[in-house]
């Protein structure tokens, strides 16, 4: 029973963090985007959901907006408000070349943590939002529960795949493609650059909301500024660097690896002494499996298929 | 009023500590073309080890300090021949991925030997120096402003009269016509990323003087470092020298006016300004 409640914990894990790992590689296997603040947009789609189920602030609260929508308002709410933080984002720094995107990225993750944890009339502080509903949590027992929930977000991933490998796939995917190899050629061949980039990084924001949503809501329950560090944003990009990137099964076998990694050194049982030590070793274990993956494998586990759309004449 | 000058101050030393410990990393990004996010884990490497000598084991001030600085010398030597250098040609985009990674390696190695709990180095408190009845600044802090002062003015002969120095320039500005001119790379990049290891480390040290050690300061200070290298464009040795000034500054005066919390954000928030209206920071070549 305690492997089966590991697993199924892992699974959603695996789960929410997959649907981060597949949008990430849209925008840095396939654009090279390189986004070293990921977090931020996963962090806005927790709290936005927090927000707009959350009920209205009592007299002794700190926070000052609580709407208490429904379920699936908090969560398209999520996505919706995601996607607009990366347009207003991606307007002035997409043309930014590649490591400057890296930094600004970085720094925007920064300081919206910090506003996390002092704008405390929004976001209450660094206590942040706790008893978060779960959707349809009256409906059954709670064993059934972790195993509806379970189910619901492998839907939500399988759901994330389709719909981005479609986009992949198509010609869409094949310009980003392009972009990726020679950003100045795909401009000569009249495609408009800027509103592609743009495109795909609203559209994979929106799915980085929702993974929010759905981690604040039914696997934590509650938000606070502590859980969304730049660490979150390096597993991300470790994943799909490890995993292989241009290649969505390659994120989410990446993100399996640094998932099981992660959640099998807090499942065995370690001297308590040790265990507060086991957290700098799993940094020591991720920074190690990446830095030997690029070296050694630079393309990845799942090497990316490499496709010809028209062979001779 | 007396808060503004003590602000000003604190700023000041802010800027000088920034000012080594950028330094390094702009030297880096100017050899080897990638912005190395882990240069802010040298620092707290060098804080560390200036509390195992000084601290843990009771050795003098001096001899700490030059220990402290000679062997985050050799460890940026180290991540550089280790992690580095057989992926130089992988590329830019490779290269700052795999910084991520060691940064991460370090920090956890750092966490992992230090503990979680936060030290303090307790250097010997100076007298200070009262001007009209207000306690305006120690004798510490005019020392962090001179020390930072003396190396910079150092590595700058360093880098206009000796010959290494002139070919650092000449590899800065065009790599390849300058390999095939006959200067030797493998032993320019030995020397670049031992310099980066010891003004990382003597940074290191000073912020141990104003601030306490924590875990994740490494990560702090490599905000910071990018945010003084962007302000000063990307690899322009002179530029960092007014850009740290302007981000310790920013910082240390700004939470006057935004709520103490927003000290580090202030200095993303240059970071964003700067790209956002000129991106090629704003003292170009």
């Amino acid at each position: 029973m305690e492997w089966m409640n590991f697993l199924v914990g892992m699974g959603c894990l695996l789960s929410i963090y997959g649907i981060i790992a597949v949008a990430y590689n849209v925008q840095y296997g396939y654009t090279k985007m390189v986004n070293f603040g990921t977090v931020a947009w996963f962090a806005i789609g927790a709290y936005a959901y927090a927000i707009l189920t959350t009920h209205p602030p009592l007299p002794e609260d700190t926070y000052r907006f609580g709407f208490g929508f429904p379920i699936l308002v908090g969560i398209i709410g999520a996505g919706i408000i995601s996607g607009l933080v990366a347009f207003l984002i991606g307007l002035p720094t997409l043309k930014l070349k590649g490591h400057y995107f890296a930094i600004v990225t970085f720094a925007f993750a920064e300081i919206l943590r910090h506003m996390l944890i002092n704008e405390k009339w929004l976001t209450n502080g660094t206590v942040g939002f706790f008893a978060i509903r779960r959707p349809w949590v009256n409906l059954m027992s709670a064993n059934a529960y972790t195993y509806f929930s379970f189910f619901l977000m492998v839907v939500a991933l399988l759901l994330t795949y389709f719909l981005l490998n479609k986009i992949c796939k198509a010609p869409f995917g094949r310009v980003l493609k392009g972009i990726r190899e020679n950003d100045t050629v795909c401009l000569f061949l009249g495609k408009k650059v800027p509103s592609f980039k743009m495109k795909a990084f609203v559209i994979t924001s929106i799915f980085m909301g929702i993974a929010g949503s759905l981690y604040a809501s039914m696997y934590m329950t509650l938000v606070t500024p502590s859980m969304f560090t730049s660490m979150v944003s390096f597993l991300v990009l470790f994943a799909v660097v490890v995993g292989g990137k241009g290649n969505n099964k390659g994120a989410i076998l990446g993100m399996f690896l640094l998932i099981f990694a992660d959640q099998f050194t807090r499942f065995i049982e370690v001297p308590t002494s040790f265990a507060v030590r086991m957290s700098s070793i799993r940094g020591i274990i991720y920074g190690l499996i990446l830095v030997m993956v690029l070296r050694f494998l630079p393309r990845g586990i799942i090497k990316e298929k490499k496709v010809i759309y028209h062979e001779g004449r | 009023m007396a808060r503004l000058i003590q602000h000003i101050l604190f700023g000041t030393v802010t800027g000088s500590i920034l000012l080594l410990a950028s330094l390094g990393f702009t030297m880096v990004e100017r050899l080897d073309n990638f912005v190395n996010i882990s240069h802010g884990q040298l620092l707290a490497i060098g804080a560390y080890f200036m509390l195992l000598f000084y601290n843990i084991l009771g050795w003098g001030f001096i001899i700490s300090v030059v220990l402290t600085v000679f062997l985050t010398a050799l460890m940026g030597l180290l991540v550089y021949k280790a992690f580095f250098k057989p992926i130089l040609q992988f590329g830019t985009v490779t290269l700052i991925i795999t910084s991520a990674g060691v940064g991460t390696i370090l920090n956890g190695a750092i966490e992992y030997i230090g503990g979680p709990d936060v030290h303090a180095l307790n250097l010997p408190i100076f007298k200070i120096i009262k001007i009209g009845g207000f306690s305006l600044i120690s004798k510490d802090y005019i020392g962090i402003i001179i020390v930072s002062m003396v190396s910079i003015m150092l590595i700058r002969l360093f880098l206009q009269k000796t010959k290494m120095g002139k070919a650092f320039r000449a590899v800065s500005s065009n790599r390849v016509l300058a390999e095939t001119k006959g200067i030797n790379l493998g032993s320019l990049s030995t020397l670049v990323w031992l310099l980066a290891g010891g003004t990382a480390g003597l940074a290191g040290i000073l912020l141990g003087v104003v601030g306490s050690l924590t875990p994740d300061m490494g990560w702090n200070q490599t905000m910071f470092i990018m945010s003084v290298a962007v302000l000063g464009g990307l690899g322009n040795i002179y530029g960092i020298m007014i850009a740290s000034f302007i981000v310790g500054l920013t910082m240390d005066v700004g939470i006057l006016i935004f709520p103490s919390g927003y000290r580090p954000a202030l200095a993303f928030a240059i970071i964003i300004i700067v790209l956002l209206i000129k991106p090629e920071g704003i003292f170009e070549e």
